[in-house]
C-alpha cells in the first residue's frame, strides 16, 4: 500500500473511530463524575420541553452570544451555521439531490468566519486578553481545513468527490484517483477530527454536561 | 537560575484587604498545588469543577453581565481573564495536555505574583452568579472563585474580619457576634416587649422548646441591627400558629465558611444542626440570610452529618410563603403605603431558585409594588455578595465599584423602600444608599410582613 493509498483508503476510518472514541471517553469520563454539591442555577426552564426549547434556541440562533457580545456572534453563528449547513448539503450532494455549490459555498463562509474571528481576537482589547495561543490555534487550525477542502473540492478533471466518498461510505474505498491537494484536505480534516474531541471545542458534549447535569439538577 | 530568582523575590504587594497570618511568600506556591491537588481528590466538586476549569471558550460574554466589569472596564475583572488564573495552574499540573504543552495550550506554572493576582482577582467578585447566567457554554466563575478563595484560605489570605468573626463563632457556645448567652436572652426578652407594644397581644419567642417544629436561626447580627426583621418572623410565626424555637445554646446562622473555607463551612453546619437534633425539632428555618441559607441547602447532603441527614433546612421565605398560601397570615396592605421595590439576594435567587415567593408575599403585604429592571435571574448583585461585605477594607470598593450597578438600578425605581432578605445585602444595600444619598430606606421582607400582620385583640 502506498502512502495516498493509505490517506485516501484507510485513514479516514481511522480517523473517524478516534473521532467516535474521543467524544465516547468525554461523555464518559463526565457521566462518570459525581455532582455531589448541586451548583443549580436558578430559573431552571420548566419541565424537559422547557429545556429543550432552551437548548434547540440556543443551538440555533446562540442568543446569549446575540444579547452581550455580537460582534462575536457574528462570526461563531455563522461559523457554527456554517458547519452545519456543510454536513447538510454533502448529505444532499451525496444523494444526488443538491449540486456541490452549496456545499463549498458553505466552507467559504466557514473560512471567512474564521479569519473574521481571528481578525477579532487579535483587535478587540478584552477578547485579545483573554485568548492564548490555543485559542489561535484551534481557529487557524479548521481555517486551514476549510481553505483545504476548497482547493480540493474546485472541480478536478474527470474525478468526483462524489464517486470517492460514496466508496468509503459503502466500505469500498477507491482514492487512487485523489489529487495530491486532495489527499491533503483528507489528511487535514482527519487531523482535526482526531483533534477535536481532546481539545476546548469538546463544547458539543460539554454542553449536556454543564446544562442539564448541573445548572439543571433541582435539589 | 532559581537563585537569581530568591534573590530578587519581591516583597508583598499592598493587599486589597488585611488577612490575618498569610504563609510566607516562598511557602506559597508549593501550598497552593498542594491543596488545589487536595481538592481535586476529595472529589466533592468533581463535575461542576471539571467542566469549568476544562470549558470555556473565551468569548467574554460573561463580562457584559458582570457588574464589577461593567463599574471598572477593567481587563483585570473580566471574569473569564480572573477564572483563567486558577484555571492555567490545573492546566498546567494536572492535565496531561498541559504538562506537555505548557502554554500553547494555556497552561502557566503557578508564581508568587499570580497568586498576588489571586488575592486581589478573586475578592473583586462577588460570586454572585449572573455571569454563568448567559455563558453558552454553562460555565459558572463564581464556582471557580470560590474554589480559589478555599485555596487562598488555606494559603492563609481572606479578610480579617471574616476570619476572626469564624474563630468567635466556632468557641464553645460561640457566635459571629460573641454576644453572651445571657446577653442574648435579654435581647429576646426585649424584642417580646416591643412585639407586646406594636402588636397589642402577647406575642412569645419561644426558646429551647423541645419538639418544635421548626427550629429558627437567623444570622446573628439581626439582633443587633435587624430588630424589626426578627419582630416581624415571630409575628408571622405567631399569626400562623406554627410550633417553633430558638436555641439558645447555637442561634447564629452564619456561615463565612461559604466564603473562604470548606473546613469550616462544614463545622459551623454541623454545629447548627446539632443544635436541631438536640431540641428534636424536624425542620431549620434560616432567617432572612442569603449565604446562610445556600451554605446549609447546598452542603448539608455534602458536608452534614450521617446522622442529620433526615433534618430538613428551608429558608424562612419558603416558610412564611406556606403560611401566606394556606391562608394562616392575615394582612392589611394598607398599612405599608409606600412604593415597595425587591432585590433578588444571588444566594436566594440564582443560588436557591426563591424568586416567587417574597414577591407573593410582598404583594400580599403593601399597596404598590414595582420591578426592579432587571430582575430575578438577572439582578444586580448588591456588591457585597460573597462576603466582601465583611470586609471593612473594601468599603470603598463596594460603594464606589461592586454596587454602583445597584445603585443605577435602585435609583430608576423610584421606590420607597427596598426589600431584601438576605443580611449580607442589608448592609451593602443600606451603606449604598446612604453613600449615593439615595431618597430611599432599607427594609427586610419581614419587617414588611410584620407591619402588614393584623392579630385580633381580644383572643
Ligand atoms: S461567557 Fe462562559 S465561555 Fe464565555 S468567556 Fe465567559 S465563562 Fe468563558
Ligand atoms: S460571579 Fe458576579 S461578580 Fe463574579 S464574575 Fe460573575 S458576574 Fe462578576
Amino acid at each position: 500500500m502506498t502512502g495516498s493509498e493509505f490517506i485516501a483508503g484507510v485513514f479516514p476510518y481511522i480517523t473517524i473511530g478516534l473521532f467516535l472514541l474521543g467524544t465516547g471517553w468525554r461523555f464518559v469520563r463526565w457521566l462518570s463524575l459525581p455532582a455531589h454539591v448541586k451548583w443549580t442555577l436558578y430559573p431552571v426552564p420548566e419541565g424537559i420541553a422547557g429545556q429543550l426549547r432552551y437548548m434547540i434556541k440556543e443551538i440555533f440562533t446562540f442568543e446569549t452570544l446575540y444579547r452581550f457580545n455580537r460582534r462575536l456572534w457574528i462570526g461563531t453563528f455563522s461559523l457554527h451555521m456554517a458547519m452545519g449547513g456543510f454536513v447538510l448539503f454533502l448529505i444532499l450532494y451525496l444523494a444526488h439531490w443538491s449540486p456541490a455549490f452549496p456545499v463549498r459555498a458553505s466552507l467559504w463562509l466557514l473560512l471567512i468566519s474564521l479569519i473574521y474571528i481571528i481578525w477579532l481576537r487579535m483587535n478587540d482589547r478584552n477578547l485579545r486578553a483573554l485568548s492564548t495561543f490555543e485559542e489561535y490555534f484551534n481557529l487557524a487550525f479548521l481555517a486551514v481545513v476549510a481553505a483545504a477542502s476548497l482547493i480540493a473540492s474546485a472541480p478536478h478533471g474527470l474525478f468526483s468527490p462524489r464517486a470517492y466518498i460514496i466508496g468509503l461510505l459503502t466500505f469500498r474505498p477507491d482514492g487512487v484517483q485523489l489529487t495530491g491537494d486532495q489527499l491533503l484536505a483528507v489528511f487535514l480534516g482527519g487531523l482535526f477530527l482526531i483533534y477535536l474531541p481532546w481539545s476546548k471545542m469538546v463544547h458539543y458534549v460539554s454542553k449536556y454536561f454543564t446544562y442539564h447535569m448541573i445548572n439543571w439538577q433541582k435539589h | 537560575m532559581s537563585e537569581i530568582k530568591d534573590e530578587t523575590r519581591g516583597a508583598d504587594p499592598k493587599y486589597a484587604f488585611r488577612s490575618e497570618a498569610p504563609l510566607p511568600r516562598e511557602e506559597r506556591v508549593a501550598r497552593l498545588l498542594k491543596t488545589l491537588e487536595g481538592i481535586l481528590k476529595a472529589g466533592i466538586y468533581d463535575l461542576p469543577l471539571e467542566m469549568y476549569l476544562n470549558t470555556c471558550a473565551k468569548c467574554n460574554n460573561c463580562a457584559e453581565q458582570c457588574q464589577v466589569y461593567q463599574a471598572t472596564g477593567d481587563v483585570r475583572d473580566l471574569p473569564a481573564w480572573r477564572s483563567n488564573l486558577l484555571r492555567r495552574v490545573y492546566r498546567k499540573h494536572f492535565t496531561p495536555s498541559g504538562k506537555l504543552f505548557g502554554r500553547l495550550v494555556g497552561a502557566k506554572e503557578v508564581t508568587e505574583e499570580d497568586i498576588d493576582a489571586m488575592v486581589d482577582g478573586f475578592y473583586r467578585c462577588t460570586m454572585c452568579r449572573r455571569c454563568a447566567v448567559n455563558c453558552p457554554l454553562a460555565v459558572d466563575n463564581a464556582l471557580i472563585t470560590r474554589i480559589g478563595r478555599v485555596i487562598l484560605g488555606d494559603l492563609g489570605f481572606a479578610p480579617k474580619n471574616m476570619t476572626g468573626s469564624v474563630k468567635t463563632q466556632l468557641l464553645d457556645g460561640g457566635n459571629t457576634s460573641a454576644i453572651p448567652k445571657a446577653a442574648f436572652i435579654d435581647t429576646l426578652d426585649f424584642l417580646e416587649e416591643e412585639l407586646q407594644d406594636e402588636a397589642g397581644v402577647p406575642i412569645p419567642i419561644p426558646r429551647d422548646v423541645e419538639g418544635a417544629e421548626f427550629l429558627f436561626a437567623a444570622p446573628v447580627s439581626d439582633y443587633i441591627m435587624e430588630a424589626d426583621t426578627l419582630i416581624g418572623i415571630a409575628k408571622t410565626f405567631h399569626a400562623a400558629k406554627a410550633s417553633w424555637t430558638i436555641g439558645t445554646e447555637n442561634f447564629d446562622a452564619i456561615n463565612y465558611g461559604l466564603f473562604y473555607s470548606d473546613e469550616k463551612l462544614e463545622k459551623i453546619l454541623n454545629r447548627l444542626l446539632a443544635e436541631a437534633r438536640r431540641l428534636k425539632c424536624k425542620t431549620l428555618v434560616i432567617g432572612e440570610c442569603g449565604h446562610a441559607t445556600k451554605a446549609g441547602l447546598l452542603f448539608q447532603k455534602v458536608y452534614g452529618r450521617s446522622e442529620y441527614q433526615d433534618i430538613k433546612i428551608k429558608s424562612i421565605l419558603e416558610v412564611s410563603h406556606r403560611f401566606l398560601k394556606e391562608g394562616r397570615l392575615r394582612l392589611d396592605p394598607a398599612k405599608n403605603p409606600d412604593l415597595v421595590t425587591y432585590h433578588d439576594p444571588c444566594n436566594l435567587g440564582r443560588g436557591a431558585g426563591l424568586y416567587e415567593e417574597p414577591r407573593e408575599l410582598l404583594r400580599a403585604a403593601v399597596m404598590n409594588y414595582i420591578e426592579m429592571t432587571p430582575t430575578r435571574g438577572m439582578n444586580y448583585c448588591c456588591g457585597g455578595g460573597g462576603g466582601l461585605v465583611i470586609a471593612e477594607d473594601l468599603h470603598t470598593w463596594r460603594m464606589e465599584v461592586g454596587g454602583l450597578k445597584k445603585v443605577e438600578q435602585l435609583r430608576a425605581t423610584k421606590a420607597k423602600i427596598v426589600v431584601a432578605p438576605c443580611a449580607n445585602c442589608k448592609k451593602q444595600l443600606r451603606e449604598l444608599i446612604q453613600f449615593h444619598k439615595l431618597d430611599m430606606e432599607l427594609a427586610g421582607l419581614h419587617d414588611v410582613l410584620g407591619k402588614a400582620l393584623v392579630f385580633e385583640k381580644n383572643p
